[in-house]
C-alpha cells in the first residue's frame, strides 16, 4: 500500500473540512500527562502548546519520546529549539538524540513574548514534532497517545492551550484544517499512600503522588520499586517487615 | 415512341392531381442510392380517408426492381410516408406510382420519376419565337402534360407573324424523327394551330423542311394528333412552325399544350435454338444448326432477350445501333448462362471483335459480377451505324441476356441504361427482308394524363485555494474547477448585459475543443471537454439542450437540464447530417440541414465545368417529435446551381451547393434557410416546400432600401425577430471591401422591398469582417448579441439598440467559436464531471457536479482497477492532487458527491492515468553518469561545425576541431523533461575543458521556438580543472512537459568533457538543496526556527516567519529512509 493509500485512508473520516484533535492533561497519579487523541482520522504534525499552573511550579518534565518517528518506536520526537541547540547531526540521516537536554521545552529566548518561562515556574512552552516517512505507515505516530508528563509542585488546576505563535496544532495532511480542543484538568502531586491490603500471598499497596520506594528498615536503604502508578502487588516474603514510601519527584 | 429525351417533368404538375408535396420530386436528380423515404401530402385531403393507404405507394428502380416498403401516416397526421429498406442502384431511373383512392376520389393516380445518383436525361435545348411567362412558357410544350400549355402572344394568320417552337436533341446527339404529335391546348380553341411546318435542324442551324400541313382542326380541347412524314435523316432538332392560327380575327395568341417527336420504333434480330445441351457459347456456335438453321426467331425492343424464356437453348442477337453521338461508348453484356457480345468497327459483320463476355453466369442486368462482362471504352461517330451482335447459351435454371451502354460522359461503374430500341436497328440480311417493323402503340386518349413524367458547488468554501489561470489547473471565482487547457475568455465590456449565460463552443483554431456555459463574469457554469468540435451549443425552444456531435458520424444530441443525454438527432434518407443548424420547435417538431456529396458533370451547366466535380447538395429535412421525416427540402430541386457562380466557384473541382447554414420559422410557421453559396436567404411553404420569396444572391425578389451594401453577400445565421423583421449576419464576403455585420430587415411582401432597419456596427468596417461563420440573436432586453467567430475578432458583442456595447468579450487566446448564444437556463448535474491530469509530481483530480448547490464534500475513489469502491480521499473542493500514488501504474478514478444531508450521489464518469511522479529529489536526466555510454542523449552538429564525440571512462568527451561562431552548432541534448510551473529545480554538472579555457552554455530550455531558456543559465566558464556546476532555478513559465536539458559547445575549439548531469526537482524543505528532505534541512530550519523576517528560505510558507507550518511542509516531503 502507497503512502497516499494509508494517509488518505487515515484520513477519509474526516466527514468534513474541520475535524478535532482532543489535547488534554490528565491527572497521573499526582503527575500531569499531556495526552493527544486524534478522533476522525487526523494526522498531526506538530503540537505547540502552553502548558500553565493556577498555582505552584512546573518542576520536571519526563516520558517524552526522541527523534524521529519509525516502524521500531513511533512518537512526536522533534523539537526544534532543542533539537538546534543540542542536536548533533552527523548527515542527513544521522543525529544524537540522546542528549540530556534534548527536551520538549521551548527557548524563551525565541520568541520572548510568546513563550512561557520554562521549569521551575508556573508555566512552560512546549514543542512537538513528528517526522516520518510518509512511504510507511507503520511510522506514524498513532492516533492517541502521549506526549509528556509534567511534574508539578503541587496541587493546581493545570491549563493547557495552543502556541499560536508556533503554529499550534498543525495538520499533516495538507488541506486538512485541525480544530483541536484543550482540556485541562486538576493534578494533585500530594504523597501519600491510600491504602494496604493483604490478599491471600499478596499485599496490596494504593498509592499516589510518586514512585513507591521500599526499604527493609525505616533507616532505609531505600530503594524505588519503578512503579509510579498508585497500585503496587507483591507476593508476602519471609522477611519481618517491609517498610514503603512514596517518592516525590 | 415518344422521345424520352423530351420528357422533361413540370414538379408542380402534381398539384393539379390533388397533391400538395412529394418526395422526392418529380425529376429529381442525384438523390441518394439510400433513399429510403417517398413522402406524400394532400392538397385536402386527410390521409386518413385513404382507403388503400399500405398499396398507394410503389416504386421501382430501372435496375434494381420493385422496392418493398411500409406505409405509414406520420405522426403530423398529415403526411404519408413509404419507407423502403435497400439500397436503388447508382444511375437508375426510379418510378414512384402514386394511386391513392378515396371514397370522394379526390385524389388522381400519378406516376412520376427520378433519377438515383446522377441526373435525369439532358431535356436539350428548347427555343420559340416568344411565350408566356411565368406559366405558359415554351418548356411546358414538352412537358407532357396537357394541362399546361406554351403561349406565344402573336397572331399567325396565314401571311405573317409567323410563330415557332424548336427542340434540339442534348450534346451532339441526332435523331430520326418521322411523326410528331400536337396537343390542343385547354381554352381558347382560338389559338390552335392550323397551319404549319416542320423544319429538320442540323448542327449549323440550317433547317430542312420536312412536312407542312394546312387547315389541320382540334375537335376538342387537349386533343391529341399525330402526324407522320417521311424522313430518314437524323437530324440535330425539329422546329414546328405555325403560320396561322385557327381564328385570328379572335385569338391573341398561339398554344399548344404538348410538342412530341417521334422517332421510328427500333428493333433488333433474335434467333433461337433448342434443344442443345451445356452452357458454353461453344455449345451453341458448335452446334450442326448453327448458324443456318435456328429454332425461330424474332425482335427485341430493346438490346434484352426475354428471362427465363427456356432451357438448354442458344441465342443470337444481331443488328446495328446507330451511335446518338460522337464519343467514348462503354459496353455491358449480362447473361445467363454464358454469353459474348460483338462489336463491329462499321456496319460489316465481317469487322465485328469480341468487346465484353460472360463466362459463367448472371443474374438478370447484374453488370459487374465478371469484368469481362465491360468493354473497353470504344469511339463511336454520331450517326453511323455499327454491326452489333449477342450469343447467349442456356443450359438449366434460370436465363437472362441483356446488352447495356455508357454514352460519351456517363458513369462507366454501371450502364446508364440498355440499349434502347430507338438506336437499334435490325439485322436486314437473309430471311429478314420478311420482318415487318411494327411501331409502338402511341396512345392518343387526350383525356387521360400522363402516366410517366421524367422526370457550481457554491455549497463549497473553498480551501488552500488552487487557484486556476490560463494553462494552470484550478479553481475559478465560482468554486468550479478547470483544467490546464481549460478556455479562458476575456471580458473586456460588462455593462448592465443580458443576465442569461452565455452559451459558446470552442472549434478549435488552435484551441481545445471545449463547449463551455458562462456566465457573466466570465466563470463557467458548466463546461465538458470534447473529443471534437460541437458546435451550435444552445437551449432550444422546447428546453434541450442540444449541440453537435461527430463520433459515429454528425448528430446532435440533446441534453435535460441534468445534463443527461435526452435526444440524437441525425439525418436519414441517405443524407449525412450537416453540421450547421438544428432547430427543434417547442412541439419537439425539429429541421436539420444534411448533406451528400456526387460526382456531378458540371459541364451540363455551365462551360468549363468540371465533368467530374465532387457537389455536396445539401437538404433541409423537417421531423416530427417522434423522428418522422415529413419534409425534405433539396438545393437540387428548388435552387439553380448557376445562381451561386456570382459567390463561388463552380468550375472548381468541389464545392458546396449551396451551403445551407441556418433555418429559422417565420411566424407564419414557413421555413428561412440561409444559403450562403447563393448569398440567398430562401423562404420556403412549410406546406409545399415552394419558394414563397428570396432575399439576397442571383434570384432576389426584393429592392433593398436604405442599404448601401445593398444587401447581405455570403451571410449566416438568417433568425426571425418578428413578422417580416429578420436579423442575419452579413460576412459580406463580396462587399466592396470585404465588411461584415449583424444587420436587420423590414420586408414588405407587397411591393417587395427589404430595408435596413438596424446593424451594427453603424458604417460596417473592414476591422470587423468575419469571412465565414457568425451568428446575430436578439435578446429579450432588445439587445443584440453578435457572434464575430473567427479568432481575432469578439466572440461576443452585445450591443444595445443605440449601438453602444453592454458586454464584449473573447477568448483568451482567440480561438474560434461557431456561435455564441445566450439562453434562459437552470442546469443542475446528477453527478460530477471528472477530469484527470497527470503531472510530473501529482495527478490532479478536476470534478464538479456543475450547479448542484446542495454539495458537502467530494468523495474520491480509485484503484489499480476499473470501477474501484476504494476511498481515496475527500475532498472540500472541486480539485485534489494525490501526490502519493504507485509510480508506473494505471490509477482508475471516480468521484461522487455528498450531499449536505449524507446521501452519496452517483459516480462521476470513470477516467484513468498512469502515475509518472518524478519524486523530488529523483535525477530526471537518463544516463547522465554516461554510464550507459551515449545513451538517451542527442549530439547534433549544425552549419560548419565539426566535432566528435565519445565516451572514455564514463565521461563524455566532445573533439571540436571546427566549433564555428556559434554556440549550439555543437550541441548535446536530452529532451521530454517535465518542468513544473513554481517548482525549483536544481541542474548540476561537472565540467571541464580539454585544453585552456573556454565558456559553455548549460540550461535547461523550450524544445521549440522560441526556445525559451527556463533555467536562466547563460555562460559556463570551464578550465581544464575538474569542476562541479550547480544552478538552482524556478520555473517561471507555464509547465512545460517535454522541455530539453541542453548544452551547447560551439564558438570554441577546446574540447569539453562532462560528467554527472542531474536536474532534479527540489521539494519544499529541501533546504540545501541537495534533493532531499532530511535532517540536513531539519538542522537549516531550526537554525531560523521562530526568525521573523522577509526572504528566509527556511520560510517555507512564505509568511513571514518560520514556525511549525514550515515544519509541516518540510514533514510533508520528509525523505524516506531516515
Amino acid at each position: 500500500m502507497t503512502r497516499c493509500l494509508v494517509l488518505l485512508n487515515v484520513c477519509l473520516l474526516a466527514a468534513s473540512a474541520r475535524s478535532a484533535v482532543n489535547v488534554v492533561v490528565q491527572d497521573s497519579n499526582g503527575v500531569a500527562t499531556i495526552k493527544y487523541e486524534c478522533t476522525a482520522g487526523e494526522v498531526v504534525r506538530s503540537f505547540a502548546l502552553d502548558v500553565s499552573l493556577d498555582k505552584g511550579r512546573i518542576v520536571g518534565i519526563s516520558n517524552f519520546f526522541r527523534g524521529v518517528s519509525g516502524v521500531g518506536a513511533q512518537g512526536y520526537g522533534i523539537f526544534p529549539a532543542a533539537f538546534r541547540d543540542h542536536v548533533t547531526v552527523s548527515s542527513g540521516t544521522n543525529a544524537n538524540w540522546d542528549v540530556s537536554d534534548y527536551t520538549p521545552l521551548a527557548v524563551v529566548a525565541d520568541s520572548p513574548g510568546n513563550t512561557l518561562p520554562g521549569l521551575n515556574s508556573a508555566g512552560v512552552t512546549l514543542e512537538f514534532g513528528g517526522l516520518w516517512d510518509g512511504n510507511t505507515p507503520a511510522a506514524f505516530p498513532a492516533a492517541s497517545g502521549t506526549l509528556c508528563t509534567l511534574q508539578i509542585s503541587e496541587a493546581a488546576q493545570v491549563s493547557i492551550a495552543a502556541n499560536a505563535s508556533r503554529g499550534g496544532v498543525v495538520s499533516a495532511i495538507p488541506d486538512l484544517n485541525i480544530t483541536p480542543v484543550f482540556v485541562g484538568t486538576f493534578v494533585d502531586p500530594s504523597v501519600i499512600i491510600t491504602g494496604i491490603q493483604r490478599i491471600g500471598g499478596a499485599i496490596i499497596i494504593s498509592f499516589k503522588g510518586g514512585e513507591l520506594e521500599t526499604a527493609p528498615a525505616v533507616g532505609g536503604p531505600w530503594t524505588g520499586t519503578g512503579n509510579s502508578s498508585g497500585t503496587y502487588t507483591n507476593q508476602a516474603t519471609q522477611d519481618p517487615a517491609r517498610f514503603y514510601r512514596v517518592h516525590h519527584h | 415512341m415518344l422521345a424520352a429525351s423530351l420528357a422533361w417533368a413540370d414538379s408542380g404538375a402534381y398539384h393539379q392531381l390533388g397533391y400538395q408535396y412529394l418526395s422526392p420530386q418529380p425529376g429529381a436528380e442525384f438523390s441518394s442510392r439510400q433513399t429510403r423515404f417517398v413522402l406524400m401530402r394532400f392538397q385536402d385531403v386527410s390521409p386518413s380517408l385513404v382507403t388503400n393507404l399500405s398499396q398507394c405507394i410503389q416504386v421501382t428502380g430501372a435496375l434494381s426492381g420493385n422496392h418493398a416498403g411500409q406505409t405509414k401516416i406520420a405522426s403530423d397526421s398529415r403526411t404519408v410516408i413509404f419507407q423502403m429498406s435497400t439500397d436503388f442502384q447508382a444511375n437508375e431511373l426510379v418510378t414512384v406510382t402514386l394511386n391513392p383512392q378515396t371514397a370522394s376520389g379526390a385524389l388522381q393516380p400519378f406516376q412520376y420519376q427520378f433519377m438515383i445518383s446522377g441526373h435525369m436525361p439532358d431535356p436539350g435545348i428548347i427555343t420559340a419565337r416568344g411565350e408566356n411567362p411565368p406559366n405558359e412558357t415554351k418548356d411546358k410544350a414538352f412537358d407532357n402534360i396537357n394541362a399546361t400549355k406554351w403561349l406565344d402572344l402573336v397572331v399567325p394568320n396565314g401571311s405573317a407573324n409567323f410563330s415557332w417552337i424548336q427542340y434540339v436533341y442534348p450534346g451532339e446527339e441526332t435523331h430520326v424523327v418521322n411523326q410528331y404529335a400536337i396537343t390542343s391546348a385547354n381554352d381558347a380553341p382560338e389559338r390552335d394551330p392550323q397551319d404549319w411546318r416542320i423544319y429538320g435542324v442540323d448542327g449549323a442551324g440550317n433547317l430542312t423542311l420536312l412536312d407542312t400541313r394546312t387547315n389541320q382542326t382540334f375537335g376538342s380541347r387537349m386533343q391529341k394528333i399525330i402526324f407522320a412524314f417521311t424522313n430518314t435523316t437524323a437530324f440535330r432538332g425539329y422546329r414546328l412552325e405555325i403560320t396561322r392560327v385557327a381564328n385570328p380575327g379572335t385569338a391573341s395568341g398561339v398554344q399548344l399544350a404538348e410538342l412530341a417527336l417521334i422517332e421510328p420504333s427500333g428493333a433488333i434480330f433474335r434467333q433461337y435454338w433448342t434443344g442443345i445441351s451445356g452452357t458454353a457459347v461453344s455449345d451453341l456456335t458448335a452446334n450442326a444448326n448453327y448458324p443456318n438453321n435456328p429454332s425461330g426467331s424474332d425482335q427485341l425492343a430493346t438490346l434484352e432477350a426475354p428471362t427465363d424464356w427456356a432451357d438448354n437453348y442458344g441465342t443470337r442477337v444481331r443488328g446495328y445501333i446507330t451511335a446518338p453521338n460522337t464519343g467514348s461508348f462503354v459496353f455491358w453484356i449480362a447473361s445467363d448462362d454464358s454469353s459474348e457480345l460483338w462489336l463491329s468497327t462499321n456496319n460489316a459483320p465481317a469487322n465485328i471483335s469480341r468487346i465484353a463476355y460472360v463466362s459463367g453466369w448472371t443474374s438478370s442486368r447484374e453488370w459487374n459480377k465478371y469484368g469481362s462482362q465491360k468493354s473497353a471504352p470504344i469511339s463511336l461517330i454520331a450517326g453511323q451505324k455499327y454491326y452489333i451482335e449477342a450469343l447467349q447459351k442456356e443450359g438449366a435454371g434460370g436465363d437472362n441476356l441483356a446488352v447495356g451502354w455508357a454514352k460519351p460522359g456517363q458513369s462507366t461503374v454501371i450502364p446508364s441504361e440498355v440499349i434502347p430500341g430507338s438506336v437499334l436497328s435490325p439485322w436486314m440480311g437473309g430471311n429478314l427482308s420478311l420482318m415487318a417493323i411494327v411501331p409502338n402503340p402511341i396512345i392518343t386518349n387526350s383525356n387521360q394524363q400522363p402516366v410517366t413524367d421524367q422526370m457550481q458547488v457554491s455549497g463549497l468554501t473553498p480551501l488552500n485555494l488552487i487557484q486556476a489561470s490560463p494553462g494552470k489547473a484550478g479553481i475559478m471565482p465560482n468554486g468550479v474547477s478547470v483544467p490546464s487547457d481549460f478556455p479562458f475568455i476575456n471580458i473586456t465590456v460588462n455593462n448592465n448585459p443580458d443576465p442569461e449565460y452565455i452559451f459558446i463552443d470552442n472549434r478549435g483554431g488552435g484551441g481545445k475543443n471545449y463547449n463551455v456555459i458562462f456566465d457573466n463574469m466570465g466563470s463557467p457554469v458548466w463546461y465538458m471537454k470534447m473529443p471534437d468540435e460541437r458546435r451550435d451549443m444552445k437551449v432550444q425552444h422546447n428546453g434541450v439542450l442540444t449541440m453537435l456531435a461527430r463520433d459515429g458520424g454528425n448528430h446532435y444530441n440533446g441534453f435535460d437540464t441534468h445534463y443527461r443525454q435526452i435526444a440524437s438527432y441525425t439525418a436519414v434518407n441517405g443524407y449525412s447530417t450537416d453540421e450547421h443548424e438544428l432547430q427543434v420547435l417547442a412541439d419537439g417538431t425539429y429541421f436539420l440541414t444534411a448533406l451528400r456529396t456526387e460526382t456531378v458533370d458540371m459541364s451540363r451547366y455551365i462551360a468549363g465545368g468540371n465533368p467530374n466535380a465532387s457537389v455536396t447538395e445539401l437538404v433541409m429535412q423537417e421531423f416530427t417529435a417522434a423522428g418522422d421525416l415529413i419534409l425534405q427540402w433539396r438545393a437540387w430541386d428548388h435552387l439553380d446551381i448557376l445562381g451561386q457562380q456570382d459567390f463561388i466557384n463552380i468550375t472548381g473541382s468541389s464545392f458546396d451547393f449551396p451551403h445551407m447554414n441556418a433555418i429559422d420559422v417565420d411566424t407564419d410557421g414557413h421555413i428561412l434557410l440561409s444559403s450562403r453559396s447563393t448569398s440567398e436567404v430562401t423562404k420556403i411553404n412549410r406546406d409545399t416546400g415552394e419558394i414563397i420569396w428570396r432575399l439576397g444572391g442571383t434570384h432576389n425578389q426584393f429592392t433593398f432600401v436604405n442599404d448601401p451594401l445593398n444587401g447581405p453577400r455570403n451571410q449566416h445565421a438568417i433568425r426571425m425577430v418578428t413578422t417580416n423583421r429578420y436579423t442575419c449576419f452579413d460576412n459580406g464576403n463580396m462587399h466592396s471591401p470585404p465588411v461584415s455585420r449583424a444587420v436587420e430587415y423590414e420586408l414588405n411582401p407587397s411591393n417587395m422591398t427589404a430595408t435596413v432597419v438596424w446593424q451594427y456596427p453603424a458604417i460596417p468596417t473592414a476591422s470587423l469582417y468575419s469571412y465565414y461563420m457568425g451568428d446575430v440573436q436578439r435578446l429579450p432586453n432588445g439587445n443584440t448579441l453578435i457572434n464575430w467567430a473567427i479568432g481575432n475578432l469578439p466572440k461576443l458583442t452585445e450591443v444595445r439598440p443605440d449601438g453602444t456595447k453592454a458586454f464584449e468579450m473573447n477568448w483568451v487566446d482567440g480561438y474560434e467559436a461557431y456561435r455564441v448564444w445566450r439562453c434562459p437556463w437552470q442546469g443542475s448535474a446528477l453527478q460530477p464531471y471528472l477530469i484527470v491530469e497527470p503531472y510530473p509530481d501529482n495527478v490532479t483530480l478536476i470534478f464538479n457536479q456543475f450547479g448542484d448547490t446542495n454539495v458537502a464534500f467530494y468523495r474520491i475513489y480509485g484503484g489499480t482497477s476499473p470501477q474501484s469502491t476504494n476511498l481515496l480521499a475527500t475532498s472540500a473542493t472541486t480539485i485534489k492532487q494525490l501526490s502519493n500514488l504507485q509510480n508506473g501504474s494505471t490509477y482508475y478514478f471516480r468521484v461522487a458527491a455528498v450531499n449536505h444531508q449524507g446521501v452519496e450521489d452517483p459516480y462521476s464518469n470513470e477516467e484513468n492515468a498512469t502515475v509518472n511522479i518524478i519524486k523530488p529529489g529523483q535525477n530526471m536526466v537518463a544516463n547522465g553518469d554516461f554510464s550507459q555510454g551515449t545513451a538517451s542523449w542527442v549530439f547534433t552538429l549544425s552549419g560548419s561545425a565539426t566535432a566528435a564525440w565519445r565516451i572514455e571512462s564514463g565521461v563524455s568527451h566532445v573533439y571540436i576541431t571546427n566549433g564555428t561562431t556559434t554556440l549550439a552548432n555543437i550541441q548535446l541534448k536530452q529532451t521530454g523533461k517535465p518542468i513544473v510551473e513554481g517548482k525549483t529545480y536544481v541542474f548540476e554538472f561537472d565540467a571541464w575543458s580539454a585544453s585552456g579555457t573556454r565558456y559553455i552554455e548549460a540550461k535547461v530550455a523550450q524544445a521549440g521556438a522560441p526556445n525559451q531558456n527556463y533555467s536562466g543559465t547563460t555562460s559556463t566558464f570551464l578550465t581544464p580543472a575538474h569542476s562541479h556546476f550547480r544552478y538552482v532555478f524556478t520555473m517561471s513559465a507555464a509547465t512545460d512537459f517535454n522541455a530539453n536539458v541542453v548544452f551547447n559547445m560551439g564558438s570554441a575549439s577546446q574540447g569539453v568533457f562532462l560528467d554527472n548531469v542531474s536536474l532534479f526537482n527540489a521539494p519544499p524543505g529541501d533546504l540545501n538543496l541537495d534533493g532531499r528532505v532530511d535532517l540536513l534541512d531539519l538542522q537549516l530550519m531550526t537554525g531560523d526556527w521562530l526568525k521573523q523576517q522577509s526572504g528566509l528560505s527556511t520560510d517555507l510558507d512564505g509568511n513571514g516567519k518560520v514556525d511549525f507550518n514550515d515544519f509541516g511542509i518540510l514533514g510533508e516531503n520528509w525523505s524516506a529512509g531516515q
